[in-house]
């Protein structure tokens, strides 16, 4: 088919032509044939019929008058005829003649006809006439009908050679025209050939040579656009990387501008400036008025460091600007930088839409980094952080501040819980608490423990902070739900869970404790801790939490209570049922008056409103003997137990 | 013995007198004429109440062989011709103008010119096939005759096929010898 396609146009026509031909000169022969040798038998058979028809009449009547001697006459008159090879004529069933011709024998097949006669009178069936016709005339007719579709045949595949001969010097002018585009190109003239002639390929030249024209004039108006276009391009190219480089509001370069500079320096010293509280101006006043304060932010600590050489001021985002100094400074200048800007702008009123705004800025900065250019930036950034959490208006780099192993160590951490998820090695170590009166188990605290891949346990305080920073923390809270209420769904055992506001404040968690505690059925067993300190903002949010969980049959506990502020207020608003005593209260009670008084004061409050009270950090004999003098109902804490993996042995 | 010798001379005398007739010829004609009556497309005007009725006609003197032909006939047809009822009848030709009776057709024997001529007006005027005996008769009017030649020849005097109002089957005039009257 490939080599087919391959082909040229006026062989594939001929060929098409040939074979289409073919085939319908064959269809119509072998039809045609068909039909003809039915004609040529019908004809040599119907004047077989004649015949008969024609005696028949007259034997007939020969028969019908008794004379035999006229039907014998009739019947050697007929056998002159060479076609007719046997005649027998019955009466009433009986043959009363028959004759046969010598050349019977030779025949190999004839067409046997049979006739009745019939009385002339009455047409009654009187007796048959059947005759043997000869087919010789038949097989004539077929023979010369074969040599006439033979030589028309032939003349017609003479014809059709002639005609592909034709057609293709008919196209042949087309592979010219073909032969003189081959290597046609927009800015050169072609002679086309045929231009002249008066018929199809003329006119295919000349749209050809109109067509050449044209493209010769659009390639040259093309040339002028693509020069204009270049042009432009360019502008716009310059446009684009001034616009990728600069900051849109203030107009100064921007952050990539900036690491760009930086990666060109070995060294270099970086101020980046923060305005403190920026969201809170827009806020405030509107972020228009908070644009138009950026910018006169900008053009001020242009102004202050115009002085400065070499240096590159920008606009890295919203309130964070950075200042780069491409020269060695002394470390004295370079705090003075730093120090003349904070108080510059600290003593600049800022002034937009009658809006007098006193700005406050915090610094971060690294002085003379010879580090590639990504670690400048983030090193600036670090110090910057660690000034706002200092609270402190400006922070030079310092690798002896620690604050790179921070990072890393909280990086491992991240690492370790996530390791620690896949190795399921987030569990809960359980911690009993005693009943002070009946000196047995009351209830267990769930509290988390992380097993690293030596086996060690180690304690939540190690990665709770991190965990709050990854976005882990949910993921542990879940863990710590499952497992805990799979633990204690067969125990005959209270136990107590913690929960952080952040965790009471998310919907999926909630759902998955709700449904982990309907799944296990605990919902009689579970006490929810929350923990004091935290501050409740979200206090409504906090309300219908807890009334669903004391709804389900949940008890609540505030944990830490004595550390926070409003302690009291709680106990009253949320229906708590335990208070767990902090333990910063109870382990000097022994030898603290001033702490158990307050111990004393939280218990008789809490027996007032009927809350049952556990006293945390129990650590010795002496600390146990003085919660439950003061009425402590029940305790918790080293001395009595540690937490450990499984309690079942204590119950 | 004087009565033997009186009838044999009177038989004699008759048989002076009586024409002569050849008898292969006579049995052929009177087993053909009346299929040929058959073969009449016309036929069914010229029945006497649905039957064919079949006249001899001779002359007084032939009345024995007029007897033979009719005895030999309904021997043959035995009162029957293909499911029309069959009468043959003797008509001497001197009567031949008082018959009042519908005749189908007339076989004439021998007869005188006049008597041939007589005949052929009643058998033109009623619409009567004739059959001859003799083939030269049919020169003198009448239709049909059969000659025994190799094998039996017909005749027919083409003019009275009109006269007589007759229309044979195609197949019939196609084997008949046409005899113009002239």
């Amino acid at each position: 088919m490939k080599k087919f396609m391959k082909k040229s146009l006026s062989f594939k026509i001929s060929l098409l032509i040939v074979l289409v031909s073919s085939l319908v000169i064959m269809s119509i022969f072998f039809i045609s044939e068909r039909f003809n040798k039915e004609a040529f038998y019908s004809v040599e058979l119907d004047k077989a019929n004649i015949i008969l028809k024609t005696i028949e009449p007259l034997v007939a009547l020969d028969i019908y008058l008794g004379i035999d001697t006229n039907i014998k006459k009739i019947a050697q008159d007929l056998m002159k005829n060479p076609n007719i090879l046997s005649l027998t004529i019955t009466k009433d069933s009986q043959k009363i003649y028959s004759i046969q011709s010598p050349s019977l024998k030779q025949q190999e097949a004839f067409l046997s006809v049979t006739q009745d006669i019939l009385q002339p009178n009455t047409k009654k069936k009187i007796g048959t006439i059947s005759l043997d016709y000869s087919s010789q005339n038949y097989q004539k007719l077929i023979n010369n009908y074969r040599k006439f579709t033979l030589i028309l045949a032939v003349v017609l595949v003479v014809l059709f050679l002639l005609l592909s001969v034709y057609i293709q010097k008919l196209l042949s002018p087309l592979r010219s025209i073909s032969n003189a585009l081959k290597n046609y190109q927009p800015n050169q003239e072609v002679d086309i050939p045929f231009v002249e002639e008066n018929n199809e390929i003329g006119l295919i030249s000349k749209a050809l040579l109109r067509m050449q024209k044209k493209i010769i004039e659009h390639t040259k108006e093309q040339q002028n656009i693509n020069e204009d276009l270049e042009k432009l391009v360019n502008i716009k190219t310059l446009e684009l990387q001034t616009q990728l480089y600069t900051n849109n509001l203030t107009k100064l370069p921007n952050r990539l501008s900036l690491l760009k500079s930086i990666s060109l320096l070995e060294e270099k010293s970086l101020i980046i400036i923060n305005i403190d509280d920026f969201k809170e101006i827009n806020d405030f006043y509107g972020h228009a008025i908070g644009d138009d304060i950026l910018k006169q932010f900008a053009n001020k600590l242009q102004e202050l460091t115009r002085y400065i050489s070499f240096r590159e001021l920008t606009h890295l985002h919203a309130d964070e600007f950075a200042l780069l100094i491409k020269i060695k400074l002394s470390k004295d200048d370079f705090v003075k930088i730093i120090q003349k800007i904070t108080s510059d702008i600290e003593h600049t009123l800022f002034v937009s839409d009658e809006n007098t705004i006193n700005l406050r800025i915090t610094i971060g900065a690294v002085f003379n980094d010879k580090d590639p250019f990504a670690n400048t930036l983030e090193k600036a950034d670090i110090a910057l952080k660690l000034a706002k959490k200092k609270g402190i208006p400006y922070l030079v780099y310092d690798k002896n501040l620690g604050i790179e192993e921070q990072y890393k160590t909280n990086m491992q951490w991240v690492h370790k819980l996530k390791d620690a998820f896949v190795d399921d090695a987030i569990v809960p170590f359980y911690q009993p608490i005693y009943d002070n009166a009946t000196q047995k188990i009351a209830s267990c605290e769930c509290l988390v423990r992380l097993i690293d891949k030596d086996g060690k346990v180690i304690s939540p305080f190690a990665f709770l902070t991190v965990a709050k920073k990854s976005r882990l923390y949910t993921n542990i809270t879940k863990t710590m739900i499952q497992k805990s209420c799979h633990y204690f769904k067969n125990l005959h055992c209270d136990f107590s869970i913690n929960l952080s506001i952040d965790d009471m404040l998310n919907n999926e968690t909630i759902r998955y404790l709700q449904e982990q505690i309907h799944y296990y059925d605990v919902a009689n067993k579970i006490t929810i801790e929350i923990l004091e300190t935290e501050g409740i903002e979200n206090y409504e949010e906090i309300s219908a939490f807890l009334m669903q969980m004391k709804e389900m049959g949940c008890k609540i506990a505030i944990d830490d209570f004595g550390s926070g502020y409003s302690s009291f207020e709680y106990l009253l608003k949320l229906h708590v049922d335990y208070i767990k005593i902090d333990g910063t209260l109870i382990k000097n009670i022994d030898t603290d008056t001033n702490s158990a008084i307050v111990v004393e004061t939280i218990v008789n409050f809490a027996k007032k409103l009927g809350i049952l009270t556990i006293a945390e950090f129990v650590h010795s004999q002496e600390v146990f003997e003085k919660v439950k003098q003061l009425g402590v109902d029940r305790s918790q804490g080293f001395y009595l137990c540690e937490p450990r993996a499984d309690i079942k042995d204590l119950l | 013995m004087f009565t033997k010798i009186l009838l044999l001379c009177i038989f004699l005398v008759h048989s002076v007198y009586a024409y002569i007739y050849n008898d292969l010829l006579v049995k052929t004609q009177a087993t053909i004429f009346p299929k040929i009556i058959l073969l009449d497309q016309n036929l069914s005007h010229k029945l006497q109440d649905g039957t064919i009725v079949f006249a001899i006609v001779y002359e007084k003197d032939d009345l024995y062989m007029a007897q033979s032909i009719k005895k030999m006939m309904e021997k043959s047809y035995d009162h029957l011709l293909d499911g029309y009822p069959f009468q043959i009848e003797l008509l001497e030709a001197s009567q031949i103008g008082e018959i009042t009776k519908k005749v189908t057709a007339f076989y004439v024997l021998h007869l005188c010119e006049q008597a041939i001529v007589e005949v052929s007006k009643v058998a033109s005027s009623k619409h009567i096939i004739t059959f001859s005996y003799d083939l030269d008769n049919l020169r003198k009017g009448l239709l049909f005759s059969v000659a025994m030649e190799q094998s039996p020849t017909f005749y027919i005097n083409k003019k009275n096929l009109y006269a007589e109002n007759v229309n044979f089957v195609p197949p019939l005039l196609q084997m008949v010898t046409f005899i113009d009257r002239n």
